[in-house]
C-alpha cells in the first residue's frame, strides 16, 4: 500500500455516514415509546377490566363520539369507591386488606370514609399523560372507535397493564403504514383477546402484523395530509 | 413545552388554555433535531380531569348556547359556540325574528370584549389619584356608604346614572333601584343614536324605530342614511335590503342623497352628491315643493349631477311603494327626516314598506345627547352628588367643547360600572367592573312581541374568591347586594339575585325560562317602557365656526362611538369605505386635494373653532369637494401619562387606561373638532361644523389594504346592467363579452369534480384499475374511502354589499391573528407604529373584501362612479399555481378537491404565493402564534377563544383559507358517527354563515343536491381570470347595476 | 532555440500560440515558478483585505441570526413580493459563477489562447461563488432548519420533495454545478500543488501539499491521464454553463407571474450569467494583475479578448431585453403588456434603466480597441456590470412580484438592514475564501503557462529521473543565462 493510496478511504467514510443517517431517518424511531411514568395514583387497569370487565366506555365515555376520549371525573371513581374503601374486607376478589392508593384516592376525592360522598377541598387527580400525538394532528377517536379499531390495536394490551406505558410509537409512519395497508378486523380482535374463530388462542401481543391478513380483507383509509393536519 | 391538550381543556385551571396544542411550531423550532423530526419526543404534560363532569357536556365537542347581542341597541339574537367551558364563536340565532341567524362584524367581536386583557380583573378604589384593587365586599361596602352620605347630604335627587342603552327589564329594574334610593331615573345613553330619525319617526309613525322593509320596495332614495353601515338595526336592513337586490330584474333601485357616500351610498345606482344639509332641498324638489333645478345650485349640486337629479325626480314620480330614510346629522336633521317621512306617506310606504305594526322597541326610551348634556351642566353646577356610568364613555364620546371632564370632577362620588379602562372610569372614585353580558343573566325586546333572552354562555372570566358569591357578580346582582344591605330598601329586592328576578317575572316561572333558552327567544311583551322626554329647541347653530370646507364627522361602522375600538379584530378588520384600519384618517375629494397639493398620507391639520387635530389625508372620489370627512371612534387617551405598552414585561395588575393597549392613543378623536350644538331631534350636530385644512408636511403610508383602487380591465369584479339579464345568451360578440362562460360555461365540468382533470377528459370516473393502483399520496385521482367530491362556493355580488363581517367569522373561525398592534413590528431597527404590517401588505386576513371603483377616471368631482365589492378567497383552484411549485408538497389537491395548506411541513419558501394569480396566502411574517413573543397576538386570555380545531400558525409558515376543513372534518365524523352520508347544505363554513347579506353559499358542486350545485348554473356566473386556466372552486354571481349609469363598462 | 528531445515528443503542442506572442517577457521556466509562487507569502495588505471580508461576514452572519430569532418579518418583505434581495442575490452569485466556468472549460476545448492566464482565477470564482449562491436558498426559508426536507431522503413518513417544482431542480443543479466545478478546480491543481510541495521547507506544510497533489511525480504516464482527465472534465463541465442557470431561470419561467412567465428565460439568463461572470473576472484579476505585478502574464492581449466576449455577451443579453419587450408587446396579453410598461416607466424605472444602463450602454465602449486594452476603464466597467446585473436579477423578481395579476394586492417593497446585512455578508463570504485561496495556492496555473513557453534545451530524458515540474535541472542550471 503506498503513501498516497490511504487517502482513498476519505469518501468511503463519508458515504458510510451519509446512509447511517438515512437509516436513521427510515427507521422512524420514538423517544417516547414505552415510556410509563408513575401516576398519582397507581390505577391496576388490569383489576377494573379483566377482572371486574369493565367496559372502557365506562370511564373513557367520550372515546366513541368525540376527538377526545374522555378522563374519568373524580366523581366517577368515587361513585363506585365511596362503597369500596382503602379499607377491603374479604370477597370474592380476595382476601381482606389495605389499599395505599385508595387512600390516595380518597384523599383527592377529600372522602371522609366508606359512604361519605366527596368533601369541599376535593381536587382532581394530576394524571401524567402517555399517549400524546404530534401537536398538530387531529385524531378523532370517535372514527377509529366506530370503525370497529379495538383500543388494543394502539395502546397494546393495556387491559393487562398494572402500570400503562406507551405501546405504539404514535409517529407518523406509524399512522400512515396502518392508513395504508388497512386495519383488519380480526387481527384487532384477536388482539384485544377474542377468539375470531372458535378454539384460535387470542394474540399473545399488540397489534398484528400487516403480512398476516390478506390485503382484500384490511380496511383501508384516507391518508392525505389534510385528513389530519388542518 | 407542557403541552396541554384537547383534554386539559376540561380543567378549570385557567392557566393552562387547552388551545397551546396546537401551537406546534414552538416544539419544531430549532430544537427539534435535523432527523428525528417526530415531536412526541417532548413532555407530554398533565391531564386534569373534571371534579364533577357537567351534564350534557362531552370533552371536544362543542356546546350551544343562545343568548342576546349587547353590542348595539338593535340586540339581536346569538348562538355562541362553547368547547370545555369556554365561548370560542359567536354567530346568529337562525331563529330569532330579527337577524335571523346572520351577525356583523361588532356583535361577533363581543368575544374580544369578553375575553379582552384589559378588562378589570377586581374592583377599584381611586384613593388620592393611585387606584389600587380592593375586594368585591370592600367595594360593596364604599358603594353603600356612598350612597349614604348622598342620602344626607340632600343631594340623591341630584344622582346622575348613565347606563348603556337597552331594552328588557334592566333598565326598569335599575329605575325602581334609584327610586328606592329616592334618585331620579337613569339616563339610557346611545351616542349612535340618530335622534332625529327617531324623533321624526315618533313623530309620523308613531314608533321609534318602524321595520323598514327593502324587499316590498320599488324605489329607495336615503337622504345619508346610511342604513347598512351603523344607522338603525344594521343586520336587518342589510339582510331586508339584499334580498330586495337579490330579485335582479324586480328589485328596486336605489339613489343615495348626500355629502359623503358611504358603505350604503356605495351600493347605490347613483350619487347625488349634495352638500351637508342640501338633503333638504332635494327632498322639498321631490316633494314639489321647488323646482329641481332650483335645487341643483341650492343643494351645492354639480351641473354635470342635474340629470341624476331629474331621473330621481321622475323614479319618485312614478313611485308606489318608495322607501325614503333620512340619516342626516345637520342641524337640519328633523326637518330632512320628517321630509323623508312626508314623500314616504306620499308614495304609498306606511304598511308596505314601513311597518310601524312592528317597530324595533330597541330604539325606544334613548336619551339623547340634548339629554346627557344637560345632566352634564347639572354636574357642574354641583348638584350633583352621586354619578354613575356603566357601559357608556361620555368622556370620550361628548365633544372636547362640552368638557365632561370639568363638570364631572365636581361629582362628590363617581362610580364606573365599566368593565374597560376607559377614558370615563379614569376619572372616577371607585370602579365595580360589570361581568360581560356573555356571562351574565338578562333579557331584551328587539321586536314586539317577542322576548330575547340572555344566559351565561361560560363561568366569568376573571373570578374572584368574594364571599358575596362564589363567582364576580353583575351590575345586577352588586345593586341588589347594596339595596339588601339598607333595612329600608331591603324589603323592595326580595329576590336573591338577578337571575332570580328575572325567573319570578317570567311567564311560566322557571320551567318557562328553561323551555325558552334553548331557543334564546320567547313570545311576549315586557312592559312598556317611559317615553323619553320631550327635546329641547335647537342650539345655536352660529357656534359652527367658518371655514373654507365643511367638516363632516360620521360614526364608525366597526368602532362605533368609540367602544369597538379596543377589540383587535375591528381595528385590523379595514374599513368598508376607505380599507384603512388601526387610524384616523381626513376624507378629501381628489379634485380638492390637488388643488390644495395633498398627496395620499399627507398629514394635514383640521382647524374648526372648537379645535384642531392632525391625520393623515385619504383621497376619496365620494365627499362632497366642499367637504372633509373624519370618523368617529378612534383618539383614546388616557389623562395620566401612559407609558408605551410593552408586551414583553407586562405586570398583569397594571391599569392600561385610555381603553386598553389595543386603542390607546391610536388616531384622533375628531370630536375634539365639533361644537357643542344638537339638532331639533336632540341629536349632536355633527356635518355642520366649517373648516379649514393646512398641510403640516409629515407624511405616513396609510395602514390601508388597498392596492390599486381600479380594476385596469381585468374582469375581476364584474357587473351586468338590468336590461342586459334577460339578454340570450350567445349571440353577437359583444353579449359574449359582458357575459363570459355563459353561453356555455366551460368551467362547469371542471367544477364537477375534485380535480380539473376531468375538464380536459383525462381523469374520468373512478375505475377498478385506479382504484387498485396506489399512486401514493399525492394522487389526486386517489378517492379511496371517500365519496367523489368538489367543495366548492358561489358569491352573489348583486347580494354583498361588503360589509366586512365574513371577515371577522373568518378570523374568530381559523384562529387569524391581527398583526396591526404598533409592537407587532420586528425590534431591531423598526419604527413601532400603529398599523405598520398592514402598511407593509402584511395583513393576514384569508378572505378580503376588494373595493374597485369604475367610471370617473380623472376623479372629477359631479362624475357618477360606481364601486364593486368582491370578497376574494383562496379560490382552491381545479388546476392550482401553487400546488406544482412547493418543493415539499405543503400545499397539494386533496381526493376531495380542497387546495390544502399543511402548516407543519411548510419550510416557507413562499413560491406559492408568488404564482397565486389571486393573492390570496399569507405569510408568518413573526411569530404570531407563538406565545411568550412581542409579536404575539392572543395575549391571555384572548387565546381561549381560539378554536381547538384548527392550528395556531407559528413563524415562517405559509396560511390561507381552507374552506373551513375543520368543519368539513367535523360534519364527515358526525355523518360516520350516524353511520350516514353528509346531507346537502348539511353545514358550512364561517363566512358563509357569518354573512348578513347571505352572499356566500358553501357546498359540494359534484352533487346536484347542493344548493351551491344549482348556483353555479346561474347565467350571472363567472370566474375571476378563467382565462387562466385555474378551474377554480369559487363561482361568482355578477353585481346587478340598476339605473344603467354611463360608468358601467362591460368587462370592467 | 533548439527543440530536439523536449519533453513533448514532437516539438511544441498545437494550437498553444508561441511563446513569443504569448508570454514575450518571460524567459524561462524557474522565472515563472519564482514569480507565481512568489505571490504566495502573505502580505500586510492581504491580512487587511482579508480582515475586512471577515468583518462583512460576521456582520451577515448576525443579520441572519437575528433573522431566525425574529423571523422573516425582520427582512423587508412586503407582500405580494414575497421574494426579494436573498432571490436576486442568489441568482447574481449563481451567474457570477458561470463565465468561470466558460474560461476554464468550454474555452479550454476551444484551446482559446488567452485563457491561459486567467482562467485559474475564474475557476476559483465559480467555485466560490457557488458557494456562496447556495448559501442563499437556505437563509430566505422561513423555517430554515427545516431545509433537508428539500433533499430526498427515505423517510417511514413515505414523503419526499416535490419533483415537479423548480425549486427541487435547484437543489440538485447547484449541488451538481459545485461538485463538478470543485472537481475541476482541484484536478487542475495537481501539477501546481506538486511544484510547491517541491519548493516547500516546512515539513507540517510540505505534508500537507504532498497529500494534496496526490504523490504527482510529473511522470509521462501522469502527464497522459492528467490530460487525458482535465479534458474529460471540460468536456463535462461545459453543458453545465448552459443547463445550471437554465434550471436556474426555471424558477421565474415555470411561474405564472406576469413578466416571469417567458420561454426566453434560460438563454437570456445565461447569456446574463456569462456577461457577469467576465464582469466579475475583471473586478478580480485587474487588481490583482496589479498588485501581484503579472502584468507579463496577464498581457493585455488576454484583456482584450476577455473584453471582446464582455462585449459580445452585452449585446445578446440587450436582444433579450429588446426580445422580452417585443413578446410582450405583440402577445396582445394585457396582464404582460401592463407589466412591462410598469418596468420601464412605472415605480420600478430607476431600477430598470439603470440595469439597461449599465448592461447594454456602456460595455459598447468596448468597440474601441483603446479602452479594451485600458485595463483602469475595464475596471471601473467591471464594476458597473456587476451594479448592472444585480439590477437586471432585482428588476426581473421585484417588479413582476409587485405588479402581478390582481390590483388590488398591487404593492410596493423596501429592503431593511437585515436585507443589506446579509447582501454584504455574501461578499464577505465569496471574498474570505478567495483571498484565502489566492496566498495558498497558485493564481495561475503554472504548469499550463509554462506548456506555453519554448521548450526547454535538451538533457537526457528518462523514467528514473524524476522531473519535477518546472524543477530545474541542474546539469540545465548554469546553460540558461
Amino acid at each position: 500500500m503506498t503513501k498516497r493510496r490511504k487517502w482513498t478511504a476519505i469518501p468511503g467514510l463519508l458515504a458510510l455516514a451519509a446512509g447511517a443517517v438515512m437509516l436513521s431517518a427510515y427507521s422512524g424511531a420514538s423517544t417516547s415509546q414505552k415510556s410509563s411514568p408513575v401516576q398519582p395514583i397507581a390505577f391496576p387497569h388490569p383489576v377494573h377490566v379483566q377482572k371486574l370487565g369493565m367496559n372502557c366506555l365506562y370511564c373513557h365515555n367520550a372515546a366513541n363520539k368525540s376527538m377526545d376520549p374522555g378522563l374519568p371525573a373524580v366523581s366517577t371513581c368515587i361513585g363506585c369507591h365511596n362503597l369500596i374503601g382503602p379499607d377491603r374486607p374479604a370477597s370474592d376478589l380476595g382476601p381482606a386488606r389495605k389499599s395505599a392508593e385508595l387512600a390516595k384516592l380518597y384523599k383527592f376525592a377529600d372522602v371522609a370514609g366508606v359512604g361519605a360522598g366527596m368533601g369541599p377541598n376535593a381536587k382532581p387527580i394530576p394524571w401524567v399523560r402517555i399517549h400524546k400525538v404530534p401537536e398538530y394532528v387531529h385524531f378523532p377517536h370517535t372514527r377509529h372507535v366506530n370503525a370497529g379499531v379495538t383500543c388494543q390495536t394502539c395502546h397494546g394490551q393495556i387491559q393487562k397493564m398494572d402500570r400503562v406505558y406507551q405501546f405504539a410509537s404514535l409517529n407518523m409512519g406509524w399512522c400512515v403504514s396502518c392508513h395504508v395497508n388497512g386495519y383488519s378486523a380480526k387481527e384487532g380482535l384477536e388482539a384485544a383477546g377474542y377468539e375470531t374463530v372458535p378454539g384460535s388462542t387470542p394474540a399473545a401481543q399488540g397489534a398484528a402484523t400487516p403480512a398476516a391478513v390478506p390485503a382484500a380483507d384490511r380496511k383501508k383509509a384516507r391518508y392525505d395530509c389534510a385528513n389530519c393536519h388542518y | 413545552m407542557t403541552a396541554p391538550t384537547a383534554i386539559t381543556n376540561m380543567t378549570q385551571d385557567i392557566k393552562k388554555p387547552g388551545v397551546k396544542r396546537r401551537e406546534f411550531l414552538k416544539v419544531l423550532g430549532l430544537s427539534t433535531t435535523a432527523i428525528a423530526a417526530t415531536a412526541c419526543s417532548e413532555d407530554a404534560g398533565h391531564l386534569i380531569p373534571y371534579l364533577v363532569s357537567p351534564d350534557q357536556t362531552v370533552p371536544g365537542v362543542s356546546t350551544y348556547y343562545a343568548s342576546t347581542c349587547r353590542e348595539c341597541s338593535a340586540a339581536c339574537g346569538l348562538i355562541v359556540e362553547t368547547r370545555d367551558g369556554r365561548a370560542i364563536k359567536i354567530e346568529g340565532n337562525p331563529d330569532h325574528p330579527l337577524n335571523h341567524g346572520a351577525l356583523c362584524a361588532r356583535g361577533q367581536s363581543a368575544l374580544q370584549g369578553l375575553y379582552n386583557p384589559d378588562r378589570f380583573r377586581m374592583p377599584m378604589v381611586n384613593e388620592g389619584g393611585t387606584w389600587k384593587a380592593i375586594t368585591w365586599e370592600d367595594a360593596l361596602n364604599r358603594l353603600s356608604a356612598g350612597l349614604a352620605s348622598a342620602k344626607t347630604s340632600g343631594k340623591a335627587g341630584g344622582t346622575v346614572f348613565m347606563n348603556q342603552h337597552e331594552s328588557g327589564t334592566f333598565p326598569r329594574f335599575l329605575d325602581t333601584w334609584l327610586g328606592s334610593l329616592g334618585m331620579p331615573a337613569h339616563l339610557s345613553v346611545d351616542f349612535e343614536a340618530d335622534s332625529a330619525a327617531i324623533e321624526a319617526n315618533q313623530r309620523s309613525y308613531g314608533v321609534a324605530w318602524p321595520f323598514l322593509s327593502f324587499k316590498d320596495a320599488d324605489l329607495i332614495v336615503s337622504f345619508s342614511a346610511d342604513f347598512l353601515d351603523g344607522w338603525g338595526a344594521n343586520v336587518p336592513q342589510q339582510l331586508d335590503f339584499a334580498d330586495a337586490r337579490a330579485k335582479l330584474g324586480d328589485a328596486p333601485a336605489f339613489v343615495y342623497v348626500g355629502p359623503r357616500r358611504s358603505l350604503t351610498g356605495l351600493n347605490a345606482d347613483s350619487w347625488i352628491a349634495c352638500k351637508p344639509g342640501g338633503e333638504l332641498v332635494v327632498a322639498n324638489a321631490l316633494l314639489g315643493k321647488g323646482s329641481v333645478d332650483q335645487a341643483v345650485t341650492d343643494a351645492g349640486l354639480d351641473p354635470k349631477n342635474a340629470a341624476a337629479l331629474k331621473k330621481l325626480a321622475t323614479l319618485v314620480a312614478a313611485s308606489k311603494h318608495i322607501l325614503a330614510v333620512s340619516g342626516v346629522r345637520g342641524d337640519n336633521a328633523l326637518d330632512v327626516a320628517l321630509a323623508a317621512a312626508e314623500l314616504n306617506k306620499a308614495h304609498g310606504a306606511v304598511g308596505t314598506t314601513i311597518k310601524p305594526a312592528q317597530p324595533l322597541l330597541g330604539f325606544e326610551g334613548i336619551a339623547h345627547t340634548d339629554q346627557v348634556l344637560a345632566a352634564v351642566e347639572k354636574m357642574r353646577s354641583g348638584a350633583v352628588g352621586v354619578a354613575f356610568v356603566r357601559g357608556v364613555n361620555p368622556a370620550h364620546a361628548l365633544p372636547k367643547a362640552a368638557n365632561f371632564a370639568d363638570a364631572f370632577s365636581k361629582v362628590g362620588f363617581k362610580v364606573s360600572f365599566t368593565s374597560f379602562p376607559d377614558e370615563t372610569s379614569e376619572l372616577c372614585d371607585l370602579i365595580i367592573p360589570d361581568l360581560h353580558s356573555l356571562e351574565s343573566w338578562g333579557d331584551a325586546e328587539p321586536i314586539r312581541g317577542t322576548i330575547g333572552l340572555m344566559q351565561p354562555t361560560m363561568d366569568p372570566v376573571f373570578k374572584t374568591n368574594s364571599r358575596i358569591t362564589v363567582m364576580a357578580p353583575s351590575t345586577a346582582d352588586v345593586l341588589i347586594q347594596v339595596a339588601k344591605k339598607d333595612a329600608a330598601t331591603a324589603p323592595k329586592f326580595p329576590a336573591a339575585d338577578y337571575r332570580s328576578m328575572l325567573i319570578a317575572a317570567f311567564p311560566g316561572g322557571a320551567a318557562g325560562l328553561d323551555a325558552a333558552l334553548p331557543k334564546g327567544i320567547v313570545a311576549g311583551n315586557l312592559p312598556n317602557r317611559a317615553p323619553r322626554a320631550a327635546a329641547p329647541g335647537k342650539s345655536t347653530a352660529g357656534a359652527m365656526g367658518t371655514g373654507d370646507l365643511t367638516l363632516i364627522t360620521y360614526v364608525s361602522p366597526l368602532l362605533g362611538d368609540g367602544r369597538g375600538a379596543n377589540k383587535p379584530w375591528l381595528q385590523e378588520l379595514p374599513d368598508p369605505v376607505t380599507k384603512i384600519c388601526w387610524s384616523t384618517w381626513v376624507e378629501i375629494h381628489p379634485e380638492t386635494a390637488v388643488r390644495l397639493g395633498i398627496d395620499r398620507g399627507d398629514i394635514l391639520e383640521v382647524k374648526t373653532a372648537a379645535g384642531s387635530v392632525k391625520a393623515p389625508a385619504f383621497p376619496y372620489l365620494g365627499v362632497h369637494k366642499d367637504t372633509i370627512a373624519i370618523p368617529i371612534g378612534q383618539g383614546h387617551r388616557s389623562k395620566g401619562a401612559t407609558p408605551t405598552f410593552n408586551p414583553m414585561h407586562q405586570d398583569k395588575n397594571q391599569v392600561q387606561w385610555g381603553y386598553g393597549r389595543y386603542s390607546r392613543n391610536l388616531g384622533v378623536n375628531v370630536l375634539d373638532l365639533i361644537p357643542v350644538g344638537t339638532d331639533a331631534g336632540g341629536g349632536l350636530i355633527l356635518t355642520a361644523t366649517k373648516a379649514s385644512v393646512t398641510k403640516t408636511g409629515d407624511h405616513e403610508t396609510l395602514p390601508s389594504t388597498e392596492g390599486s383602487a381600479r380594476q385596469h380591465g381585468r374582469g375581476i369584479a364584474q357587473a351586468i346592467n338590468v336590461e342586459d339579464l334577460n339578454r340570450p345568451a350567445g349571440g353577437d360578440e359583444k353579449a359574449e363579452e359582458s357575459l363570459p362562460g355563459d353561453a356555455s360555461h366551460a368551467f362547469l365540468p371542471g367544477l364537477r369534480s375534485p380535480v380539473a382533470a376531468d375538464a380536459q377528459g383525462d381523469f374520468g370516473a373512478p375505475t377498478a384499475e385506479n382504484h387498485g393502483k396506489d399512486k401514493g399520496l399525492y394522487d389526486p385521482n386517489d378517492i379511496r374511502g371517500m365519496a367523489k367530491r368538489r367543495w366548492a362556493m358561489t358569491v352573489d355580488l348583486a347580494r354583498c354589499t361588503g360589509c366586512s363581517a365574513c371577515v371577522t367569522a373568518c378570523n374568530a373561525e381559523n384562529n387569524i391573528p391581527t398583526v396591526g398592534a404598533y409592537w407587532q413590528n420586528a425590534t431591531i431597527w423598526a419604527d413601532q407604529v400603529p398599523g405598520r404590517n398592514i402598511a407593509r401588505g402584511r395583513e393576514m386576513n384569508w378572505i378580503r373584501l376588494e373595493r374597485y371603483f369604475e367610471g370617473n377616471p380623472d376623479a372629477k368631482f359631479g362624475e357618477d362612479f360606481e364601486a364593486r365589492f368582491i370578497p376574494m378567497m383562496c379560490q382552491h383552484c381545479g388546476n392550482a399555481p401553487c400546488e406544482p411549485v412547493c418543493p415539499v408538497y405543503a400545499t397539494y389537491h386533496s381526493p376531495d378537491g380542497l387546495n390544502v395548506q399543511v402548516y407543519n411541513r411548510c419550510v416557507g419558501t413562499r413560491y406559492c404565493s408568488n404564482n397565486c394569480p389571486y393573492k390570496v396566502r399569507y405569510f408568518n411574517w413573526f411569530g404570531y402564534g407563538e406565545e411568550g413573543r412581542k409579536q404575539y397576538a392572543f395575549p391571555e386570555p384572548l387565546n381561549w377563544q381560539l378554536n381547538p380545531d384548527v392550528t395556531v400558525r407559528g413563524k415562517g409558515v405559509m396560511e390561507k383559507c381552507s374552506f373551513c376543513v375543520q368543519r368539513i372534518r367535523e360534519a364527515e365524523n358526525r355523518a360516520a358517527l350516524e353511520h350516514r352520508d353528509v346531507q346537502p347544505d348539511e353545514f358550512t363554513v364561517a363566512c358563509a354563515q357569518g354573512c348578513p347579506s347571505r352572499a356566500i353559499t358553501f357546498g359540494d358542486a359534484a352533487d346536484p343536491n347542493w344548493t351551491v350545485a344549482q348556483q353555479i348554473g346561474d347565467k350571472r356566473a363567472y370566474h375571476v381570470f378563467e382565462e387562466l386556466n385555474t378551474y377554480t372552486a369559487v363561482v361568482y354571481l355578477k353585481k346587478v347595476n340598476h339605473l344603467a349609469s354611463a360608468v358601467t363598462a362591460p368587462r370592467a | 532555440m533548439a527543440t530536439s528531445a523536449s519533453p513533448f515528443p514532437g516539438g511544441q503542442r498545437p494550437n498553444i500560440p508561441s511563446a513569443a506572442v504569448k508570454f514575450p517577457a518571460i524567459k524561462d521556466y524557474e522565472q515563472v515558478d519564482r514569480e507565481i509562487a512568489g505571490t504566495l507569502g502573505p502580505s500586510l495588505g492581504w491580512f487587511a483585505a482579508l480582515g475586512i471580508a471577515i468583518l462583512c461576514l460576521l456582520v451577515g452572519g448576525s443579520c441572519w441570526t437575528y433573522q431566525v430569532y425574529e423571523g422573516l418579518g425582520a427582512a423587508g418583505y412586503q407582500p405580494p413580493v414575497m421574494w426579494g434581495v436573498y432571490i436576486v442575490t442568489f441568482v447574481f452569485w449563481i451567474g457570477i459563477g458561470h463565465a468561470g466556468t466558460l474560461i476554464s472549460a468550454s474555452l479550454y476545448l476551444f484551446r482559446a489562447g488567452f485563457r491561459t492566464s486567467i482562467y485559474r482565477v475564474s475557476e476559483a470564482m465559480t467555485v466560490f461563488a457557488v458557494m456562496t449562491a447556495g448559501l442563499f436558498p437556505i437563509l430566505h426559508l422561513g423555517r430554515p432548519w427545516k431545509f433537508f426536507w428539500l433533499i430526498p431522503y427515505p423517510n417511514w413518513r413515505l414523503i419526499w420533495p416535490n419533483p415537479k417544482s423548480p425549486l427541487v431542480w435547484d437543489v440538485f443543479a447547484i449541488l451538481t454545478y459545485l461538485t463538478i466545478s470543485s472537481t475541476f478546480l482541484y484536478i487542475g491543481l495537481i501539477p501546481d500543488i506538486a511544484i510547491l510541495r517541491d519548493r516547500e521547507t516546512n515539513p507540517m506544510r510540505k505534508s500537507i501539499l504532498a497529500m494534496l497533489s496526490l504523490g504527482w511525480r510529473n511522470s509521462d504516464r501522469e502527464w497522459r491521464h492528467f490530460t487525458r482527465a482535465y479534458l474529460f472534465l471540460a468536456a463535462f463541465a461545459t453543458p453545465l454553463v448552459l443547463s445550471v442557470h437554465s434550471v436556474v431561470s426555471f424558477d421565474f419561467a415555470m411561474a405564472l407571474t406576469p413578466g416571469w412567465h417567458a420561454t426566453i428565460f434560460p438563454p437570456y439568463f445565461v447569456a446574463g450569467a456569462i456577461f457577469s461572470g467576465i464582469g466579475m473576472v475583471f473586478t478580480i484579476t485587474i487588481p490583482l494583475r496589479k498588485a501581484f505585478h503579472l502584468e507579463h502574464y496577464i498581457t493585455l492581449n488576454d484583456l482584450d479578448a476577455a473584453a471582446k466576449l464582455c462585449l459580445f455577451t452585452s449585446t445578446v443579453v440587450g436582444l433579450a431585453y429588446l426580445t422580452e419587450f417585443q413578446v410582450a408587446w405583440m402577445s396582445g396579453n394585457h396582464f404582460e403588456q401592463d407589466y412591462f410598461w410598469n418596468r420601464v416607466f412605472g415605480q420600478w424605472a430607476w431600477a430598470a434603466w439603470i440595469m439597461l444602463i449599465c448592461n447594454c450602454v456602456l460595455p459598447l465602449s468596448l468597440w474601441s480597441q483603446k479602452l479594451r486594452r485600458n485595463p483602469n476603464w475595464l475596471f471601473i466597467l467591471s464594476l458597473f456590470i456587476n451594479l448592472g446585473m444585480w439590477f437586471e436579477r432585482f428588476v426581473i423578481v421585484v417588479p413582476s412580484l409587485s405588479h402581478e395579476f390582481e390590483p388590488w394586492q398591487w404593492g410596493a417593497y423596501q429592503p431593511t438592514f437585515v436585507d443589506y446585512g446579509i447582501l454584504l455578508g455574501s461578499f464577505g463570504w465569496f471574498f474570505m475564501w478567495f483571498l484565502l485561496f489566492i496566498k495558498q495556492l497558485p493564481v495561475m496555473a503554472m504548469a499550463e503557462i509554462k506548456e506555453a513557453l519554448p521548450p526547454r534545451m535538451a538533457h537526457p530524458f528518462d523514467d528514473e529521473h524524476d522531473l519535477t515540474a518546472g524543477g530545474v535541472d541542474p546539469s540545465y542550471e548554469g546553460g540558461a543565462h
